[in-house]
């Protein structure tokens, strides 16, 4: 596929429609935008930044696009996507949707919201604090504060409610979509005109699903209902500790039957030192960690209840499976959180994510979706080819609508001045994906170099169809080109 | 470039964005109106439109850019890089530590010795501190002018009075004379003070700022001096935080007139007496405030004892406000280490008096909505700012400092 470069031309019409203040081609401003951590570490800078506020605005812009076929990649905070980044040349346009921040309509009767892209998980819960207090939006547990509720759903990620409602993108209940050609389509019950978004299969087949995942290869999301919950006063975590991951996953198997718990999330101690400093070498020393009542392996069950009273029911289902676990033969034992630990737990949104740089400088999630019940065996994978890559083997589960499912992830903390070590990082991704792919398990957000081309090379069914539908909905694939492995 | 030497810190901007609110790690954090939870922080971003490139982290990626040859220096780094006050709010809500203040200080220097065209306010301001020793362009003989004590008189005691208030707010350092007049101590105002190079050190002008500290460190050496008194924040912090960087450890301990009054009530040697009907709320200053807290922080005090430090340090001139008979003290929703830059430090004042006065009136409405009729600070370049802020935009909230609202009421 051949696109055309941004010329000063398509700068001034750009300029026309967003105004000239909200367009920007200057080198520092775009790179400005540049990530290579988290989510990804491949990103280039775009030709121009482009920040519409109104839907009109984006049409105009991806009609322009579309007729001089120049690619447009989308982006709500730039967080849940990672490096929401064009990754061809030419780079094209970086349409910034985040002044697009409106919290459009909160329904408390039907429990849903519409919201724009840019609105942020910090503010969007402040509001919700203030008017809603009884509710609390979909957030993404452990995204930082400027993390969106819309990339999060797009990305189908997970939420402080991803184990009991399932991950982000079970909860939309309608996009309003903007497509290439210049059409907006709404999806779920909002496709027919008045409806609200009150169900999410809508009229006949649904197509949100489309967009979910897309990474923005298809259209440009432009505003998202979905659910809201109600928001408990009545809070606590539990946490167990184990001596290995399998015993781990399988124990916590018998609470997640029981369906109790909104977020349960563990994984190993490193979780615990690498949001330190490095240099101490005591702090890369298990044994000081067990002194201080660390698990080798652990889980925290946080719970939610209408009241005290269902709180205490959850807590006593909680021990009494954990216990069932030990009469089994899994050596199990509670790990008794201080209150100061339980309190930073529960804190939503909150930075817990946020310190992995301190270890070697930078951190990379590779995360993945397995079936619970095959969470050990990842973890042990990843444990082993970490250790054997020279990375800190530090490793992070959680259950997806009680254990349905698994979203498994190694933290990679590697050092981003040292290109050694960016390409070790590069190996161990490839490495480890051809096995997870060998495995049956599936990447919650396929790069576009390892993940995307080696799943597809093995689901060629899916792949070629899913390029038909491209075609549909972006005749001139000028929508984030490449970064699904799509043209 | 010798902002290279922070490529370590630079590098480790996840690009996670929380450094552009105050009390990221506070969602829950009750407050009043639309002050409530996580909330805007960055002056810098907010007023730039929310462009990326204004913000921290968006500095943070240029910065990278430019130390992988990405990115060119040319003038477009100017705005980018100097429409910033250098408040300290990102490298405060930053978890992994990124020392942004100083960082930015660097590039700052790396941009004047670069040859790019700076700023022409800044470009005056440094050559009337060169020529005057003070970046207003008045004459050097003029400084004291404000003084009708005996000047250059040998004490223990010193009050380094500023740029700002001997030129631009006489009224506080007559203030700050005559609290110590009235506690009966002896105090030096020398006229061979010149400025302490703070918005020097600010803009990169570090050559000249240097030049000038040796100049007050000799001075007040050779004038015997033990205790060095500031009213002016951005001294006190060039003086305690930046001295000693500059120059090494020096023989005078520095307070901050804050401290100094609450020292005098607490040994009774003033008390305030007569009563004030008036609600006001304290704006911190950063370079009192926020800025001397990080300066704890990356001193290696502890998680506790830093939590002790900047609840002692913070509550200082709270404990002066609160003594005061009749007088009603409410919070601003940012207060503390998360407070709301006044928006003229940094430079800004200068090159960009508009966004000043809007980050000026941003403050004031929120002293308004929190109930109060009076800001009260105790740094002249807060004063100035928003008392131009509360004129250009008719704001009836008052802006007073503390020196002379404690003198009120004795």
């Amino acid at each position: 596929m051949s696109y055309n470069r941004v010329t000063p031309e398509v700068i001034e019409e750009l300029k026309s429609i967003v105004g000239a203040e909200h367009v920007s081609d200057k080198p520092a401003v775009l790179a400005a935008y540049l990530s290579r951590s988290i989510m990804g570490i491949e990103a280039v800078k775009p030709d121009v930044v482009v920040r519409p506020k109104y839907v009109e605005e984006v049409r105009k812009v991806l009609m322009l696009a579309n007729e001089y076929r120049i690619p447009v990649t989308p982006m709500a905070g730039g967080l849940s996507g990672g490096f929401a980044l064009p990754l061809i040349k030419p780079a094209g346009i970086l349409l910034d949707l985040s002044r697009m921040n409106r919290i459009l309509k909160v329904d408390p009767d039907a429990r849903y919201m519409v919201v724009e892209p840019g609105v942020r998980n910090g503010p969007l819960w402040a509001y919700f604090r203030k008017n809603y207090p009884e509710y609390a939006p979909p957030i993404p547990d452990g995204a930082p504060p400027a993390a969106t509720v819309v990339g999060d759903a797009l990305e189908r990620g997970f939420t402080i409610v991803t184990n009991k409602a399932g991950p982000a993108a079970d909860l939309v209940l309608g996009l309003e979509v903007v497509l290439p050609t210049g059409e907006v389509v709404r999806t779920g019950s909002w496709a027919l005109p008045g409806a609200q978004p009150f169900y999410k299969w809508g009229l006949g087949p649904d197509f949100t699903g489309i967009f979910l995942g897309a990474q923005g290869t298809m259209g440009v999301v432009t505003k998202l209902a979905v659910k809201i919950f109600p928001h408990s006063e009545h809070k606590d975590i539990l946490a167990f500790g184990f001596e290995n991951p399998q015993d781990m996953i399988k124990a916590t198997m018998m609470v997640l039957k029981q369906e109790v718990g909104v977020m349960v999330q563990g994984g190993n101690w490193w979780l615990v030192p690498t949001r330190l400093a490095e240099e101490n070498p005591k702090l890369a020393d298990y044994q000081y960690w067990a002194k201080l009542g660390v698990p080798l392996w652990f889980m925290n069950f946080e719970l939610w209840g209408r009241d005290e009273e269902d709180l205490e029911y959850q807590r006593r289902v909680v021990r009494r499976e954990m216990e069932k676990a030990a009469q089994a033969g899994i050596k199990v034992r509670e790990w008794k959180l201080h209150p100061r630990q339980k309190k930073s737990r529960l804190k939503k949104p909150n930075k817990i994510a946020i310190p992995y740089a301190k270890w070697r400088g930078a951190f990379l999630f590779i995360t993945w979706y397995t079936p619970w019940m095959e969470a050990g065996d990842f973890a042990e994978i990843c444990v082993k080819k970490m250790e054997e890559y020279g990375f800190p083997p530090v490793f992070w589960v959680a259950s997806i609508e009680h254990g349905r499912e698994a979203i498994c992830m190694p933290i990679v903390c590697y050092d981003p001045t040292s290109p050694d070590e960016i390409e070790r990082l590069r190996e161990f991704n490839r490495d480890t994906t051809e096995m997870f792919i060998e495995r049956g398990w599936i990447n919650y957000r396929p790069d576009p170099y390892v993940h995307a081309p080696l799943m597809y090379s093995r689901a060629t069914a899916y792949y070629s169809m899913l390029k038909k539908l491209k075609k549909v909905f972006d005749p001139n694939g000028i929508m984030h080109p490449g970064r699904l492995c799509l043209p | 470039m010798e902002v290279e030497k922070y490529k370590k810190e630079i590098y480790k901007c996840i690009h996670c964005k929380t450094c552009r609110f105050a009390y990221s790690d506070e969602p829950d954090k009750a407050g009043y109106g639309d002050y409530t939870g996580i909330i805007h922080g960055c002056l810098a971003g907010t007023y730039n439109l929310d462009w990326e490139a204004y913000y921290n982290s968006g500095k943070m990626w240029i910065l990278r850019g430019i130390l992988e040859g990405d990115v060119p220096i040319t003038g477009d780094l100017i705005d980018i890089f100097y429409m910033c006050t250098e408040c300290g709010n990102c490298q405060l809500q930053c978890e992994n530590e990124i020392p942004t203040v100083e960082i930015f200080e660097t590039f700052r220097a790396d941009l004047v010795r670069s040859g790019v065209e700076i700023h022409p306010k800044h470009k005056r301001f440094t050559e009337f501190a060169i020529k005057l020793n003070n970046p207003y362009g008045e004459p050097h003989e003029k400084r004291t002018e404000w003084f009708d004590g005996e000047k250059n008189r040998r004490s223990e005691l010193a009050y380094f009075v500023g740029c700002t208030s001997s030129y631009r707010l006489p009224h506080v350092a007559k203030a700050v004379a005559k609290l110590l007049n009235t506690a009966g101590l002896e105090f030096l105002v020398s006229t061979e003070e010149v400025c302490c190079g703070s918005p020097l050190l600010r803009v990169g002008q570090r050559e000249v700022a240097l030049s000038l500290a040796k100049r007050n460190v000799e001075n007040f050496k050779a004038a015997g001096v033990k205790r060095m008194l500031f009213s002016c924040a951005g001294c006190y912090r060039t003086f305690t935080v930046d001295y000693p960087k500059l120059l090494g450890n020096q023989p005078f301990e520095t307070v901050s007139v804050m401290e100094m009054i609450k020292e005098l009530m607490d040994k009774g040697v003033i008390k305030p007496v007569k009563s004030m009907d008036m609600t006001v709320t304290w704006h911190d200053p950063c370079h009192f405030g926020r800025h001397i807290y990080l300066w704890k922080k990356g001193s290696g005090l502890s998680k506790g004892e830093l939590r002790d430090f900047a609840k002692k340090w913070f509550d200082i001139p709270r404990e002066v406000l609160y003594s005061i008979p009749g007088l009603k003290v409410v919070e601003m929703y940012r207060n503390r280490e998360n407070s709301w830059c006044c928006g003229a430090g940094g430079g800004v004042k200068a090159a960009y008096p508009e966004m000043a006065l809007w980050a000026a009136y941003e403050r004031i409405k929120e002293a308004k909505e929190a109930g109060a009729e009076a800001i009260v600070t105790s740094c002249p370049f807060c004063l100035r700012n928003l008392s131009d802020a509360a004129r250009e935009f008719k704001s009836d909230v008052k802006i007073i400092d503390l020196t002379e609202l404690v003198l009120q009421t004795l």
